[in-house]
């Protein structure tokens, strides 16, 4: 009876934050046509070896990596301030005139504009250009190709005091144009959305739940243990120890049902779109502005969208390229991502 | 045992006071009424029906009366004692179901999320909410008491469905996290037929009421 009643009165506690107000629609990427900085949109020769001035305008993307001691990525990680290892970034040399050249960077949904100068020296070309520097994220980019080489090395240096202060960088030139047909590569995971349950490592219980100590390490690691020594089985099962002290999770990631379709190139049915996780939702989604460049602010968004192989970040702002097709599925995947969202794990509807 | 037997009872008051609760608070969501709140978000291609807003506001602000006046039905106090206000409770209890929630829960049946699945089970749950109740008041007109508390007993066991479905989704997703389509077909069904077992079992042991 006691026991009914603590169950029962834990379960009614569990669903107490059930019903919630109606959320305010989700902010979508801003279209605003106006940017002068989003037109800007360099004409490339497609030599991707650069010999001449001419083969240097473009885009030249990478990783865009921290270049910070370890002891302060340690202080940061102690200090519980978030940031971003790497991101993907796009450099665009937009003009060359003689020394002055112009371009804009875009990355982490910061389009910013930079000027400077250009030299040339003993076949190397050395770009040192500086953002206008009225953006706290503003600074001074360094960097070199050789003549006959691809690849365009160089470091970033913000003006102001940053928690990232320098980041460094190794980039390719890229083309990019609208393409519906590429895919999504690869699973999302929110790790810090993960709900986590941990076990404690009982061998009693479990020798009594299979039997041997044996038939656990086999259960476990689906490996023979009629070889294995006494000491590897001691190895074996503190292995098993660990595992289950680092606890199982519930991971907020997509389900293989996020491969199913295309959100940009096929209509997607709304018995599709009603059997998705939140996840998957918000994937495809997004998915959509990735093809066309969108630069994410979200991070979770650039860790999964920077590792396609197709993806290049080319707006901060959304261009008013989204096509019928896209604007449909969107405004489908709003509606089951807000019902999600909103009630998939709470009492009611 | 009375003791024991008087605390569960006055458990399940206060969960069905909690449920009945919260199943207000997703009524309040409608108010004012938005089309686009809630469950309808996700209903566009329904709301556009002509006639399927004015079944879905007929059976969400009517249905949460009958929580109310169907639980106070089964106390033998007021049965004996306050006759009239049994009566009155039953009355509207029985004519909401059958003039208000039932039909229009058919209707919103029949245009179910989750397909064939879903729809058979809600349109038979309707159907069998208001056979259950028309029994109900047929047999206290016949005085015939035992089989007017047997359909009472299932029509309420239908009644609560509303909360239990609820709370078998929520049990489900926090277990076993599948796609909430498939959540919702299943607990289309566990939603009532468990409840209607119940009811069955709860007759079965019934002692004949001393009248």
């Amino acid at each position: 009876m006691k026991n009914l009643l603590l169950i029962a009165i834990t379960l009614l506690a569990a669903c107490q934050s059930s019903i919630k107000d109606e959320k305010q629609p989700k902010e979508l990427p801003q279209s605003d046509s106006i940017r002068a900085a989003e037109d800007v949109r360099p004409v490339a020769n497609t030599n991707t070896i650069v010999n001449d001035p001419a083969d240097l305008i473009g885009y030249w993307v990478g990783w865009f990596i921290a270049d910070i001691s370890d002891s302060a990525k340690d202080a940061l990680y102690d200090a519980g301030i978030q940031y971003s290892n790497r991101n993907k970034i796009n450099i665009s040399i937009d003009s060359i005139a003689g020394t002055y050249v112009k371009g804009h960077s875009v990355v982490a949904n910061n389009n910013r504009p930079f000027e400077g100068e250009l030299e040339l020296k003993a076949d190397i070309y050395t770009f040192r250009v500086k953002e206008p520097g009225d953006d706290k994220h503003d600074g001074q980019f360094l960097f070199q190709i050789a003549k006959g080489d691809s690849v365009v090395k160089g470091y970033w240096e913000s003006y102001r005091a940053a928690n990232v202060k320098r980041r460094k960088y190794s980039l390719e030139k890229a083309f990019y144009a609208y393409d519906s047909s590429v895919v999504l590569d690869g699973w999302y995971m929110d790790m810090e959305k993960m709900k986590y349950e941990v076990d404690t490592f009982n061998l009693e219980k479990l020798t009594k739940e299979f039997g041997t100590v044996n038939k656990i390490i086999e259960a476990w690691f689906g490996e023979d243990t009629l070889n294995m020594t006494e000491e590897d089985k001691e190895q074996y099962l503190g292995w098993i120890k660990e595992d289950m002290e680092m606890g199982s999770s519930t991971a907020y990631s997509v389900t293989e049902k996020v491969f199913e379709y295309n959100a940009s190139s096929q209509k997607l049915p709304k018995e599709y779109a009603e059997n998705l996780t939140k996840a998957d939702i918000f994937i495809l989604r997004n998915s959509i502005y990735a093809r066309h460049g969108y630069s994410f602010k979200d991070r979770k968004l650039r860790e999964y969208f920077d590792w396609q192989d197709w993806y290049i970040p080319v707006h901060a702002y959304i261009k008013a390229d989204i096509t019928d097709l896209e604007k449909e599925n969107i405004a489908l995947l709003l509606k089951y991502e807000e019902h999600a969202e909103e009630y998939y794990d709470e009492f009611g509807r | 045992m009375r003791h024991g037997k008087l605390i569960f009872r006055f458990f399940l008051l206060a969960a069905l006071a909690y449920f009945a609760y919260l199943l207000l608070l997703i009524t309040l969501q409608y108010i004012p009424f938005r089309a686009d709140a809630a469950f309808l978000k996700i209903k566009t291609d329904e709301v556009a029906l002509p006639y399927y807003l004015f079944f879905f506001k007929l059976h969400v602000f009517t249905s949460l009366f009958l929580l109310l006046s169907g639980v106070t039905q089964f106390s033998t106090y007021i049965r004996k004692k306050w006759r009239n206000l049994h009566r009155g409770m039953g009355w509207s209890y029985i004519s909401i179901i059958l003039m208000a929630a039932a039909p229009s829960g058919i209707v919103m049946g029949w245009h179910a999320n989750g397909g064939w699945t879903s729809q058979t089970s809600f349109v038979i749950l309707g159907v069998l909410w208001f056979l259950f109740t028309a029994l109900a008041l047929y047999f206290v007109l016949k005085k015939n008491l035992v089989q007017h508390q047997n359909f009472m007993i299932r029509s309420f066991a239908l009644t609560l469905s509303a909360v239990t479905l609820r709370l078998w989704k929520w049990i489900i997703v926090a277990l076993f996290h599948p796609p909430p389509m498939d959540v919702y077909r299943i607990v289309a069904w566990l939603g009532w037929v468990l409840n209607l077992l119940i009811a069955e079992y709860i007759i079965s042991k019934k002692k004949p009421d001393k009248q």
